[in-house]
């Protein structure tokens, strides 16, 4: 269940967050700001200074991968019992955004050199990013609850610490 | 194998005298015996190989042999004990301890389903018998009713070790053979997999479920229907399982890796035990069993409260019990059977525990059906205790001018922002929209996930699910009003990702303090719906809760 949830939240973000499609969403009225959050970028990987916006951005996209799956498979590990499917979506939805939240957040403070106006670690800089991450989350966090609620097989009955989100 | 003509005079290895025939398994017959030179009654089972003439027969002797000689190393109460192998007439016997007592699958024929509290203390005792096997590397693979023994004493014994290892052997698996009750082993045995303990702890599952449902989870009308099911489908909810619910549906997870261990599932049996509705119970350490069994010192066994009225009577056995052991029962105790079993005080004895609480569960009430959702009054608490400190937070945060000063620093820009949402007092038409739909939002995202949670949620993923629904309604809220500001003025549809980004970012700065709030309410287990059905059948005639079971 967490992890058909963590595999489609990924899907979304290569899809949304390459770089032809950060492109697009940065010019689009409706995803200015908010689809285009997650970029990621190959020149990231193959050597571009440290400091570019580039390897700032991808690094991003790599924490909110990150702590999705790791907030998906603490929430799942949590359940007693099977949830319903509309139970499903209310609990990795949910999770989605938290932990996006959480991912701006962290971005802000340790690795947003180059990223915008704002200065690393300033209180501006935190909140905005903090924003976004939450904004993407709720935006494009229904798709992989209803893809878990849908495909997941939930850990039903399993007690906290031997569920393994799947 | 040998007939009513000849058993009289049959002497198996020199020393065993066969007396009558008291079960006829698959694999073979277990015969009541004299030892003649211990002078004392024993079961002895004769493994019938001929029957697998088509299989190499030399090595499935070989491996029964062997499987039976590590079965004799265990020495646990719960494990009917392994006395010697012998060979004879190239098959071999294995002599056991004679045990007088009925098998679970004849006590369901006879007296139906079981209630859950007395399943939950069966499930422990088998438990601690497959937990002492795999310690001692042995699967036992075919762990039914047919093989969990109710002794007359009160111990539950598990019977037929080593005897189903057989289907692990290659060969079989040649011959396209399955040995062990279809509806009764896991699927991966099923798919030819190699089994673990996990297997065992599935047949436990099944076996649980089958004594309180009155069937085993994949009850078709032939084998391979059965079979096919159990590759396909999965295991019904239970129903009548009550508190003992979460251990079924956790032993009967389809993956081997999703079924709690055995540490886990005791804990889950234990709890059960103790949640269930229609028994008292209390926790007393385990008196010192016979033979080094280390694992007996660690153990701890739920003993029912002792009814004074039942002590009063002293339990006859009923007819059933007192007519000799049938096919399917392992034996009986050496020598004629003595006298039933005389309930203990286990301690100060309490209010009789056939009467079953009345009236409305409590909060902390019985434990309800993982398959059904928790009553609605229960969800409207959990909404109600996060709504409220929502509320408190929002109309704090939304104060007149608060989000005008915040934003006068230009750091705080984008945090006067996501204020100006909660703002209920600003002068703008429809201000205070925002933070009611977020709180209305809020309330029934938590009712709604409440329900369909089942209320089986831990407490990090009821922090989780708060925090986020009222970031999520948050967001909602910003959507709504967007369409709002649409419909009433020139507000372009741009507007409405930044305006829902906003809400959601208000919702997830805010949503901490509910979610904490609903979690800490909401951890606490919800309540049966149906309080009768939570508390199980009724008391079978000639069962009594309170008797001690060991």
């Amino acid at each position: 269940m967490a992890f058909v949830g963590w595999l489609g939240f990924v899907a979304l973000v290569l899809v949304f967050g390459n770089p032809w499609a950060t492109r697009f969403w940065a010019s689009h009225p409706l995803g200015g700001g908010v689809l285009g959050f997650p970029a990621w970028s190959l020149r990231a990987a193959a050597g571009a200074a440290p400091s570019s916006p580039e390897v700032g951005r991808t690094v991003r996209t790599v924490l909110l991968v990150v702590v999705v799956g790791v907030l998906l498979y603490l929430t799942a590990r949590s359940l007693r019992a099977r949830p319903a499917r509309l139970g499903v979506v209310l609990m990795v939805w949910p999770a989605i955004v938290v932990a996006a939240g959480f991912a701006g957040l962290l971005a802000a403070l340790v690795v947003d050199t180059g990223l915008q106006s704002f200065p690393t670690g300033s209180a501006a800089g935190v909140l905005t990013e903090m924003g976004n991450g939450v904004a993407y989350g709720f935006w494009v966090g229904w798709l992989p609850a209803v893809l878990a609620a849908l495909l997941g097989r939930p850990p039903a009955g399993i007690v906290a610490g031997h569920g393994h989100p799947g | 194998m040998g007939t009513p003509a000849d058993q009289e005079v049959r002497l198996i290895a020199g020393r065993y005298r066969l007396a009558d025939r008291i079960g006829q398994g698959g694999m073979g017959t277990v015969w009541r015996a004299y030892d003649e030179f211990l002078g004392r009654t024993i079961a002895i089972k004769e493994i019938d190989l001929p029957r697998l003439a088509e299989i190499d027969h030399n090595e499935l002797r070989e491996r029964a042999l062997r499987e039976a000689r590590a079965a004799a190393r265990i020495t646990h109460p719960n494990v009917v004990t392994v006395h010697d192998v012998v060979v004879e007439d190239q098959n071999p016997w294995i002599v056991m301890a004679l045990v007088d007592a009925e098998s679970l699958a004849e006590a369901l024929r006879t007296t139906g389903p079981l209630p859950p509290a007395r399943v939950a203390r069966i499930g422990l005792a088998v438990l601690d018998a497959l937990t002492a096997a795999h310690a001692a590397g042995i699967v036992h693979r075919d762990v039914k009713p047919a093989n969990v023994l109710l002794a007359r004493d009160g111990r539950i014994v598990l019977t037929d070790f080593g005897i189903a290892t057989l289907e692990g052997d290659p060969s079989m698996t040649t011959a396209g053979l399955m040995l062990g009750a279809p509806a009764y082993i896991s699927p991966e045995r099923a798919a030819g997999r190699k089994p673990g303990p996990a297997s065992d702890l599935w047949s436990l599952g099944a076996t649980m479920y089958a004594a309180v449902e009155g069937r085993p989870p994949y009850d078709r009308e032939s084998p391979m229907a059965t079979l096919s099911a159990l590759m396909s489908e999965d295991p019904p909810t239970p129903r009548a399982a009550g508190s003992l619910t979460p251990a079924l549906v956790g032993l009967l997870q389809r993956e081997p890796a999703r079924r709690p261990d055995a540490a886990t599932t005791r804990r889950l049996l234990t709890e059960a035990l103790h949640d269930s509705p229609e028994q008292r119970t209390r926790v007393l350490p385990t008196p010192p069993a016979e033979g080094p069994s280390p694992r007996v010192s660690e153990r701890t066994q739920v003993v029912a409260r002792p009814d004074p009225a039942t002590l009063r009577v002293p339990m006859a056995p009923s007819p059933q019990q007192a007519r000799p052991p049938e096919a399917g029962s392992a034996a009986g105790l050496p020598g004629p059977p003595g006298p039933p079993a005389q309930p203990q005080p286990a301690g100060p004895p309490g209010p009789p525990p056939a009467v079953r609480p009345a009236g409305p569960p409590g909060p902390s009430g019985p434990p309800r059906s993982a398959g059904s959702p928790p009553p609605r009054w229960w969800a409207t608490q959990v909404a109600l205790a996060g709504m409220l400190p929502l509320t408190a937070l929002l109309v704090a945060l939304g104060a007149p001018g608060l989000a005008l000063r915040v934003g006068r620093h230009a750091a705080l820009l984008p945090l006067a922002r996501i204020l100006d949402f909660a703002s209920w007092s600003a002068p703008r038409p429809g201000s205070i929209m925002g933070p009611v739909v977020l709180v209305v939002g809020a309330g029934l995202l938590l009712f709604t996930s409440a329900r369909s949670t089942r209320g089986q949620s831990g407490l990090l993923g009821l922090l989780v699910t708060g925090w986020g629904l009222v970031a999520v309604a948050g967001g909602l809220a910003g959507v709504l009003l967007s369409a709002v500001d649409r419909a009433l003025g020139p507000s372009a549809l741009a507007a409405t990702p930044r305006l829902a980004g906003t809400g959601a970012a208000l919702g997830f700065l805010v949503g901490w303090l509910p979610a904490l709030v609903v979690g800490l309410v909401a951890d606490r287990r919800p309540p049966a719906r149906r309080p009768d059905a939570a508390a199980g059948p009724p008391a079978r005639p000639g069962y009594s809760p309170s008797s001690p079971t060991y």
